[in-house]
């Protein structure tokens, strides 16, 4: 079966260690997407795990068995997997059809049985009537399809995509995410996906793994424990825009600027040093009358949403709110205009935390 | 006075008109947006009211004198116009300093040197660029090099300024940075801008004023929030913003979705403006509620988990409607019957 | 780390390593070697006194006096009419375009061979009818001169700096112009401080190629000069070789003077990746638009026509001239149709033994080189592109040797090494011009092949190998298909060039085996004019065609990808 893991992997160029003492699991028929920051090893990781890099320690098992680490290296060949690259790298002298059928060269089908198996994955995609032409005749989108195609035509126990979206546009890329999905839940393939984009890892994963800078494995969870109860500063700073004001504690009441608050913030509240409370911008408002006072620095109308800078004691905090309901409400503010803020939702942090990542 | 007049402007490529009878007062200090999809116009538009492009029909006036006039075939040529402009590509000269890449249209101008060296230092010190003054291109980044390109463009003190779609180069979190830096110079400086992008929200953002257009066409002009909260058509409505559109027909005073009759009756009025049996309702994302019973009846097709808010893809008949709700809002799982109703729509004809 | 094991990688870096110090290290190592070591020891005090000699110094003077002339003319030809087809509204300027790269296939020294015919100074027809139609008592021009071997020169050299400054001003963004303009400035302005600079880089990179040709040229001089006694380096060396019978101190004047060609090309390259790897001129933007258009107006048609008269003089006279006189029955006789016949080409082509195995050498030659050179070439841009193992610097190292050596130096080189003293004598056989032209164009070869690697993108590979193949199958089934378009390009950039060669085997050649370049050149040192301009016809047929051929080909092979 297809469940993969790997234990304690160390990789280094050089003087320059990529990934050190990793270990994870991706279990059986599930979507796992590493995320992280572009430079932070999770490309070294699934290139590990396809064999075109070999580990400096530790061990990979795919479906149980040894594939890297204990002296064994089986090449990439002998992996029975699925890879799709975030350049598509379908090949521009074959076509559509002769890209597909590719992997199926070296099986023991006969040839109807694998044309068959070639029709049937190019119309899962949407390409079945396009097998003749070749990839420079096709958009951006297309190739990706093809080199999806190509990846799950011999029915791989995992499939392994590298930022297979990142060079497509906002709305190819979220049809996409679709398609992808549909076809894990149509062949089952383990997924190992690699991207920096949380939007599309939020939206297609089973459970999410953060790598930061430095190659550690920080948070592995569902894409709502992510971003619902990220594990530390790091992680929640990482997912979306992040907003922080100074908070103090009298017992249990939390206060603002000597305001003091009707919600109780998530999170430790250690003895030492000073808190902060840590928010995204839909999780505030602003209001006419009470809340934290504040002043309108900067109002941006994005659409959908309108974007406000607010400026509370020494730090500049971002409110989002929904368009209508601003105009609905309090109307667009004026900049420099005196404001109050209302949080829906803090979570506490150490402020030497903040001022040290910062 | 700076107020950029155009009248019946009409610019053609071979067969294709690019822009069409273009009717339009910019006015004096204002920042003025044309958006539009690529190939709408706006770029030709610009580069008339530069000078790089002649007009088929019609003038380009600002304040009282004439810039361009094709009955008269006259064309003020780009380098009398005074204008400061910006382009996509930044069109920084690689192989002049920051200093001198900055004083280049003042030293064009025959300014003595104490001038020259006051009014760069001026320019470098507004964008911030003193520190990197003898610096080459090469060695800075794109969000520097499009700094350097503004303030080449307000060195001579401009009243009206052009930019070329002058962020889309740029990394998001930068270009949200420059937009307010542009907005602050213009707070600052007072010059006009006339500005092009394809990014409905960058427009939005920054604009006091814009314009919408299509194929070459005007179709809307007015203020972000005016044509965000009642765009003039369809298309507007659409390229503004995400949007759904259902095809509804009414019968017996109630309206209902086309090919779904068994969704139920739309529970509310039918909007003004609205002519014949058969129209279009728009609406937004974020303006759709969902609930469990009552509604028009539609079918859970996908549930999208993207943090703050959660996205629904709802099916009526053969429809599909695209819901966004916060994540803390109840859930509906993939499959089940919901009822939606409408918080804000707009109707249109029937296209 | 892991242990390193000795894989194929490190057997094809091996054999890579391997090829290019035979064919071109030792070779060049011998030449220094056999300069400045005398009986053992080294000895630069000696190697100066040969330099000294007054013969010698001339030639020196001589080649800097040509290899400047004709790099400052072919930059000033190159660069108008390069500003004139891409930034002007120029009628025709697209045929214009094409017709200024044409003298960049005709080979130079059928050109001198032609002027030599026009403009020398008693029986140069031109300057015999300008003497009789203005009864003039000396000549008017006088080609088989300095100034005259400049002149030739530019003729067929101003397109390197034409390619390099025409392409540049097209790739060049407009709105760097733009933004000049709306800054206030004219059109003059612009080209003065905006364009004009930023197109020096490619201005530089054209002028530096027509430096390290000239340089190295041997044609032009060789036809033009020797007669008059003016000799610059490579046709020094040519005489010292050819008039030593064997003697020690006059091949070591040769190596010495070749020494002097390898440093001076050497130093060249330097400056030019100097140039080039400067980040400073980065102008290309991806967006196309139209550039802007300086007007000529009142000059337009004066400027076409200055520009086809140009072309008229420079290629078109020439190639008649060659014609023509391949027709006469006897050099001399005037040109009219009972003077002419056609025999002196079947003679040529079947008939006389020299010109006829001339013709078949330089096929059989330039078509097995070309072969074996992309080969090889594909084998060590593979090594250098595609692998990452230890050593590969030395391959990078010597990758670049073969760009440097003139192909006089390589001559001599091949001499050295292949004429017994290593147990191999291949003098006066065909084998030594072979194992020359590989060294003299593996910088072709490596060029086009290590760019067309370039393209193939590891992932293309990987997908492959991810697809089940191994890395035999995945070369076999990916890179090779991939890169075909540049093998096929390789060929030909070596096979047509080698065909109408001159500076190489001029010092190789045996009885037996001259090349199309050398019974030319040879013909026209014995007197036989007529038969040397019929076989430059010939060569310029065959030439034409092979043009003509590459371009289906390469054509064929863009549509298809």
């Amino acid at each position: 079966m297809g469940r993969v893991s790997v234990e304690g992997v160390t990789k280094a160029y050089g003087p320059k260690r990529v990934l050190q003492d990793l270990s994870l699991a991706v279990e059986d028929g599930e979507c796992f997407t590493l995320l992280g920051p572009s430079g932070c090893g999770k490309t070294v990781l699934l290139r590990l795990v396809a064999g075109f890099e070999t580990p400096d320690a530790g061990e990979i098992t795919i479906g149980g068995r040894l594939v890297s680490g204990r002296g064994t290296n089986v090449p990439p060949e002998a992996r029975n997997l699925g890879v799709v690259f975030q350049d598509y790298a379908v090949w521009p002298h074959l076509t559509v059809r002769a890209n597909t059928a590719y992997p199926l060269k070296f099986r023991a089908d006969d040839a109807p049985q694998r044309a068959a198996a070639v029709q049937s994955v190019l119309d899962q995609v949407g390409l079945g009537a396009l097998g003749e032409r070749y990839p420079s005749q096709l958009s951006g989108g297309q190739q990706q399809r093809v080199a999806l195609a190509r990846a799950l035509v011999a029915h791989p126990e995992v499939l392994l995509l590298d930022e297979p979206l990142s060079n497509l546009d906002a709305n190819l890329r979220e049809e996409m995410r679709f398609e992808i999905k549909d076809l894990q839940r149509h062949h089952g393939a383990t997924i190992l996906y690699v991207t920096h984009d949380q939007e599309v890892a939020l939206a297609l994963s089973d459970r999410i793994g953060i790598l930061d800078q430095a190659g550690r494995l920080r948070q592995v969870g569902t894409p709502r424990e992510i971003f619902d109860q990220p594990a530390d500063l790091e992680v929640f700073r990482f997912l979306g825009v992040t907003s922080f004001v100074d908070l103090a504690f009298d017992g249990d009441q939390a206060r603002i600027a000597g305001t003091s608050l009707d919600l109780r913030p998530e999170g430790p509240r250690p003895n030492i040093g000073a808190l902060v409370g840590g928010f995204r911008p839909m999780e505030a408002e602003l209001v006419k009358d009470g809340g934290v006072p504040g002043i309108v620095k900067r109002v941006a109308l994005l659409g959908a949403v309108v974007d406000f800078r607010v400026e509370v004691g020494s730090r500049e905090l971002r409110i989002q709110q929904e368009t209508s309901e601003v105009m609905r409400g309090l109307g667009l503010p004026v900049e420099g205009q005196r404001c109050g803020v209302r949080f829906h939702r803090l979570r506490t942090f150490a402020a030497a935390a903040l001022s040290g990542e910062a | 006075m700076a107020t950029v007049t155009l009248s019946h402007v009409t610019k053609r490529f071979g067969g294709v008109t690019a822009v069409r009878d273009l009717d339009l007062e910019i006015r004096d200090g204002e920042c003025f947006s044309l958006l539009g999809p690529s190939g709408c116009g706006k770029t030709t538009t610009l580069r008339m009211l530069a000078g790089f492009e002649d007009l088929d029909e019609g003038e380009i006036r600002v304040g009282d004198r004439v810039f361009s006039n094709s009955a008269r075939h006259y064309y003020l040529p780009p380098e009398k116009r005074d204008f400061g402009m910006v382009f996509q590509a930044f069109a920084v000269w690689p192989h002049l300093n920051i200093f001198d890449n900055v004083a280049f249209p003042l030293q064009i101008k025959g300014l003595s040197q104490a001038d020259i060296q006051e009014k760069t230092r001026r320019a470098l010190a507004d964008t911030g660029l003193l520190k990197v003054q003898h610096a080459f291109p090469g060695e800075l980044s794109g969000g520097e090099k499009q700094r350097i390109a503004l303030a080449r463009a307000i060195a001579i003190n401009p009243q009206v300024m052009l930019l070329d779609e002058p962020l889309s180069n740029l990394d998001p979190k930068l270009r949200e940075e420059m937009r307010f830096e542009i907005k602050d110079l213009q707070r600052r400086l007072g010059f006009t801008i006339v500005f092009v992008t394809h990014d409905q929200a960058e427009a939005m953002a920054i604009s006091d004023r814009m314009l919408v257009m299509r194929d070459g066409v005007l179709q809307q002009v007015g203020s972000p929030i005016a044509i965000y909260e009642q765009p003039a058509s369809r298309f507007v409505f659409s390229f503004i913003g995400l949007s759904n559109f259902l095809p509804m027909e009414d019968r017996d005073s109630c309206s209902y979705v086309q090919g779904a009759p068994e969704a139920g009756p739309l529970e509310a009025p039918r909007p003004n403006g609205v002519a014949g049996p058969t129209w279009t309702l728009a609406s937004r994302p974020t303006h759709i509620d969902l609930q469990a019973e009552g509604g028009l009846r539609g079918t859970v097709l996908r549930r999208v988990y993207l943090g703050e808010v959660v996205e629904y893809r709802v099916r009526i008949g053969p429809h599909e409607l695209r819901i966004q709700k916060g994540a803390r809002d109840q859930v509906f799982e993939e499959g089940a019957t919901v009822g939606l109703s409408f918080r804000q729509y707009l109707g249109y004809p029937e296209e | 780390m892991r242990p390193r094991r000795f894989g194929t990688a490190e057997l094809l870096l091996l054999l890579s390593i391997l090829i290019l110090v035979v064919v071109v290290a030792i070779p060049i190592l011998l030449i220094f070697w056999n300069a400045f070591v005398v009986e053992g020891k080294p000895d630069f005090l000696r190697a100066l006194a040969l330099l000294k000699e007054p013969d010698t110094l001339e030639a020196l003077k001589n080649s800097l006096v040509i290899a400047g002339g004709t790099t400052v003319l072919s930059t000033i030809i190159g660069v108008f009419f390069a500003w004139l087809v891409s930034r002007t509204d120029l009628p025709y300027k697209g045929t214009m375009k094409v017709l200024f790269l044409v003298p960049f296939m005709l080979p130079s020294f059928i050109g001198a061979l032609a002027w030599k015919i026009l403009l020398s100074p008693r029986g140069g027809h031109i300057n015999r009818l300008l003497m009789d139609l203005f009864h003039l008592e000396d000549p008017v021009f006088n080609i088989m001169s300095l100034g005259g071997i400049i002149a030739v020169e530019t003729m067929y050299l101003f397109p390197f700096v034409f390619i390099q400054v025409s392409g540049a001003l097209e790739r060049m963004d407009p709105t760097l112009e733009e933004a000049a303009r709306i800054s206030g400035a004219g059109l003059f302005t612009i080209t003065r401080r905006i364009t004009l600079p930023l197109m020096m880089p490619s201005i530089l990179a054209g002028a530096l190629l027509v430096a390290l040709y000239s340089l190295a040229h041997f044609g032009v001089p060789a036809i033009l000069g020797t007669e008059r006694n003016i000799f610059i380096i490579p046709t020094k060396i040519y005489e010292k070789i050819y008039a030593s019978g064997g003697n020690f101190e006059a091949i070591r004047t040769g190596t010495m003077l070749s020494s002097i060609l390898v440093l001076s090309a050497a130093a060249i390259l330097y400056v030019q990746s100097l140039v080039l790897s400067s980040g400073r001129f980065q102008v290309i933007s991806g967006k196309s638009m139209r550039p802007m258009v300086l007007k000529l107006r009142g000059l337009k048609w004066p400027l076409l026509i200055l520009s086809v008269v140009y072309i008229a003089i420079t290629v078109v006279l020439p190639t008649v001239t060659i014609f023509l006189v391949g027709t006469l029955k006897t050099y001399g006789l005037a040109f009219k149709l009972e003077n002419m016949t056609l025999d002196n080409f079947t003679y040529i082509l079947f008939k006389w033994e020299l010109t006829r195995d001339a013709i078949w050498n330089s096929f059989y030659l330039s078509l097995s080189a070309a072969a074996v050179t992309m080969l090889i070439g594909t084998l060590i841009s593979y090594v250098l592109v595609k692998t990452k193992i230890r050593g590969k610097f030395l391959l990078e190292f010597l990758g670049v040797l073969p760009f440097s050596v003139p192909g006089t130096v390589i001559a001599l080189g091949v001499i050295l090494m292949w004429s017994g003293r290593f147990g191999v004598n291949l003098y006066n056989t065909a084998w030594i011009i072979f194992v020359a032209y590989i060294a003299r164009y593996m910088a072709f070869a490596l060029k086009s092949t290590s760019a067309a690697l370039e393209q193939v993108h590891d992932s293309l590979e990987e997908a492959a190998r991810a697809c089940g193949a191994t890395k035999w199958q995945a070369m076999k089934d990916v890179v090779l298909p991939l890169i075909k378009p540049g093998m096929v390009a390789a060929f030909f950039l070596i096979f047509l060039p080698a065909l109408r060669e001159l500076t190489t085997s001029v010092l190789l050649y045996g009885p037996h085996t001259r090349t199309i370049g050398v019974a030319i050149y040879t013909l026209n040192e014995d007197g036989e004019t007529v038969y040397a301009a019929a076989l430059a016809a010939i060569a310029l047929v065959i030439i034409v065609l092979g043009q003509l051929l590459i371009k289906r080909v390469t054509r064929a092979k863009i549509e298809s990808a």
